[in-house]
């Protein structure tokens, strides 16, 4: 009993209840009978040891170290030769002035590349033009997904059907859609015979320098759909029904349940969606490619920063200059990713707070009017 | 409201048949009192709950709030606070807004009518004098139930009777006509789900709102409930008062049902006007108000607490002590009279094997039973 009160006195018992310090001690006493029997069972260890030689101690640990790095190695060569080199030397690269790839020469190193960059037109307006596309793509391709997948998600008629053709997209080959697209958009295509319908003029979607951004965009929502809407939609599922259920005894709207319920619930993934489809579109490049013939766009219109790039690796351009754009849009993809998970974290800030000190304002406000009055 | 289901039934169509989860059920809930659903697993209590929210539809039957047939509104039209096992709380949203939900819904509702209608009072005003309304409700509510330090919390950082409370709480918010709970404290340990069913009875005692409560647990129901519905295969066993269940029990499944020790029955036959059981060991004289013809096959039943323990005596049967067990205040004996087993109250443990004692049954407590229909026979 003196060895159970002693503990007692030890943990700090600010409840002084008698009742709860008794409690306490029983609780104590238990945890040393627990210690005691670990203990002893430690000491029936010891009484059979097993020595090992310092040699054989230093082998244990130096393996043990090593053994980890064998399982990871296969990952971690292909990372290293695929991954980091590419970047490092893309890096150095860009650093270089003159850069001549075939002997390996270079005027200098520093900014050039960079420098130069700014004064080229088409490296300004790629940067605008992705941009662009960066902002419309990804906001419309997700609220078509959102749009979809809770269309999917309802019960109704030949949803296989829909759903297949819907997810059609994703198994075909980029180019072969291309070149349906092109068929699709051109002169005399369906876009043209379906306007032709309502008598109006046709327009030449892909030759005038007016709409052809307005078709890359299409094309690229139109692409990022299905992928966005398959995860939306699986979780979607995951959403307990009863939500809903206990929702609309309260009253609420399908528009009021989509709201509160469905798309807060969904903020996780549609951040995720928001990253992935923004890197994709920041690499813009095959759209342009096919849906022009491999031109950027019916006037030159349509440098892309990757198009850019490409242009530069081919024949007469210089590599230091498409690596110094490489390098950019890594940066400029690398801080995009940083917006949108900060806007992940905007969501934990505490509004009740706010709303509180709001509401005060009011208040004081409020008084002041009646005052007047 | 008073809540009257007349006939109700609910029948489920599968590939391989039809089955009945609710069957021709009829019940009456007063108005403004707890009645538990009590019954078994699959007896159909979690059905007719949801019907009477409007969750299922009815195949059969009408479903009256008041005087006014219910059966085919929609469940957003009933008004009802529905409260679920798993608390079913809004994760994304604080246990305010969590509370403030249904009033915010009506909030939004109300704008479509005032806004061409009330033209004295601005759009933002109203707006604002409803936002300071809400805001005060709710913490009344909280206050209540006890969340008020709680109220700026996510429901994921509150223990599972924190949150049931705060489910109590915004079903209560909206002033609904019935409060309607499923098994609502299952999930909770014992003594939570004690102390939780003691702070349901005090709200319900202040709001006076009439409550359907389902529970499989017996005790729970006869703790917290001025009247229980025994359900069975979807149909009402017996609806009465918890003192009336265990004392006048209409039939044999409600006798065995209710009780927290089940009951001792011994089955048998009336000789003479004398209850005669089947191995010849127990008789038991009937007393006038028993009548129950010759040659009937009944089961008699009686609580632990009904049966005295002493020394042999004439008017007693012997009976061999099985086993003890110690319960608190009182020593449940099991024993074996004749080919019977039952559970006798006794004062002290009685340890020597196999001692032989003798069992009084006091008459009063005696219920007989016909032992084909399982009804009771007065
Ligand atoms: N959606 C359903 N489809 C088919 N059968 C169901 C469905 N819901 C319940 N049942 C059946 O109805 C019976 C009663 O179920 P339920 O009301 O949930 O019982 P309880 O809540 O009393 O445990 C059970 O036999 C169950 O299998
Ligand atoms: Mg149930």
């Amino acid at each position: 009993m003196k060895n159970k009160q002693a503990i007692a006195s030890n943990t700090t018992t600010i409840n002084v209840d008698s009742d709860s310090i008794v409690q306490q001690s029983t609780l104590d006493a238990n945890r040393v009978a627990m210690h005691m029997v670990i203990e002893n069972s430690l000491k029936a260890t010891k009484d059979t040891p097993i020595t090992y030689s310092k040699l054989e101690k230093i082998k244990y640990k130096v393996w043990a170290k090593i053994v980890p790095w064998l399982y990871i190695s296969p990952f971690l060569i292909a990372i290293l030769v695929f991954s980091v080199y590419p970047i490092f030397n893309t890096l150095f690269m860009s650093f270089k002035e003159d850069y001549n790839y075939i002997n390996g020469d270079y005027s200098g190193i520093g900014f050039g590349n960079y420098e130069d960059l700014f004064d080229n037109r088409f490296f300004i307006q790629a940067i605008g033009n992705t941009l662009t596309y960066v902002v419309l793509v990804v906001p419309i391709t997700l609220a078509f997904a959102i749009l979809f997948a809770s269309m999917l998600n309802k019960q109704m008629k030949g949803k296989a059907l829909f759903q297949t053709a819907f997810f059609l997209p994703l198994v075909t080959s980029s180019i072969a859609i291309g070149y349906v697209w092109q068929f699709i958009f051109s002169g005399n295509g369906l876009i043209n015979w379906f306007v032709g319908l309502f008598g109006a003029e046709s327009i030449p979607w892909l030759t005038s320098s007016k709409y052809s951004m307005f078709v890359l965009v299409s094309y690229g929502v139109w692409n990022g759909i299905p992928f966005a809407t398959m995860i939306l939609l699986s979780n979607m599922q995951r959403i307990n029904k009863r939500y809903y259920t206990s929702a609309r005894m309260d009253n609420a709207s399908s528009w009021q349940q989509f709201k509160k319920i469905t798309l807060p619930m969904m903020i996780p993934t549609i951040l995720v969606l928001a990253v992935l489809n923004m890197l994709s579109s920041l690499k813009v490049f095959n759209d342009v490619f096919v849906l022009f013939n491999g031109e950027p766009g019916p006037f030159s219109n349509l440098y892309t920063l990757v198009y850019f790039v490409y242009q530069n690796l081919q024949g007469g351009g210089s590599r230091g200059t498409a690596a110094a754009v490489a390098i950019l849009l890594m940066m400029i993809a690398f801080i995009g990713a940083i917006v949108v998970f900060a806007l992940r974290n905007f969501r934990k800030i505490n509004f009740t707070k706010i709303f509180k000190r709001r509401e005060k304002l009011n208040g004081i406000t409020s008084t002041l009017d009646t005052q007047q009055q | 409201m008073k809540i009257v289901l007349e006939g109700i039934t609910k029948e489920f169509k599968s590939k391989d048949g039809s089955n009945y989860a609710v069957k021709d059920l009829n019940l009456e809930i007063k108005d403004g009192e707890i009645t538990a659903l009590l019954g078994g697993s699959g007896s159909g209590k979690s059905t007719t709950l949801n019907m009477i929210a409007g969750i299922l539809p009815t195949t059969s039957g009408k479903i009256y709030f008041g005087d006014q047939d219910i059966t085919n509104f929609p469940m957003e039209k009933r008004n009802v606070g529905y409260v679920f096992q798993d608390y079913l709380l809004y994760p994304n949203m604080s246990i305010f807004d969590n509370i403030a939900f249904p009033l915010k819904l009506q909030q939004y509702a109300g704008y479509a009518n005032k806004f061409g209608l009330d033209k004295g009072a601005s759009w933002l005003q109203n707006r604002k004098s409803k936002k300071l309304d809400i805001r005060q409700r709710v913490e009344s509510i909280a206050e209540i139930l006890q969340l008020t330090p709680l109220l700026n919390r996510r429901p994921s950082t509150l223990s599972g009777g924190q949150q049931q409370r705060v489910a109590i709480a915004r079903a209560l918010i909206k002033e609904p006509a019935v409060l309607l709970l499923d098994e609502p404290f299952s999930n909770l340990d014992a003594r939570l789900s004690l102390a939780l069913h003691e702070e349901l009875l005090q709200i319900q005692k202040r709001t006076g709102v009439t409550t359907v409560y389902v529970t499989h647990n017996q005790e729970d129901a006869m703790f917290v409930s001025n009247s229980i519905a025994i359900l069975k295969d979807g149909t009402c066993m017996q609806n009465s008062s918890p003192q009336e269940l265990y004392t006048n029990p209409r039939n044999f499944y409600v006798a065995n049902f209710i009780g927290k020790l089940p009951i001792n029955y011994v089955s048998g036959q009336i000789v003479d006007g004398k209850f005669v059981s089947d191995d010849a060991h127990i008789q038991i004289e009937l007393l006038a108000e028993n009548k129950i013809d010759d040659r009937q096959s009944v089961l008699v039943c009686f609580r632990p607490e009904g049966a005295e323990v002493a020394k042999y005596r004439e008017e007693q049967f012997e009976a061999l002590v099985v086993n003890n067990s110690f319960h608190g205040k009182d020593v449940m004996l099991k024993v074996k009279a004749g080919n019977t087993f039952m559970t006798v109250v006794h004062t002290r443990v009685i340890d020597e094997p196999q001692s032989k004692v003798g069992i009084a049954i006091n008459p009063k407590y005696i219920k007989f039973f016909d032992k084909s229909t399982g009804e009771s026979l007065k």
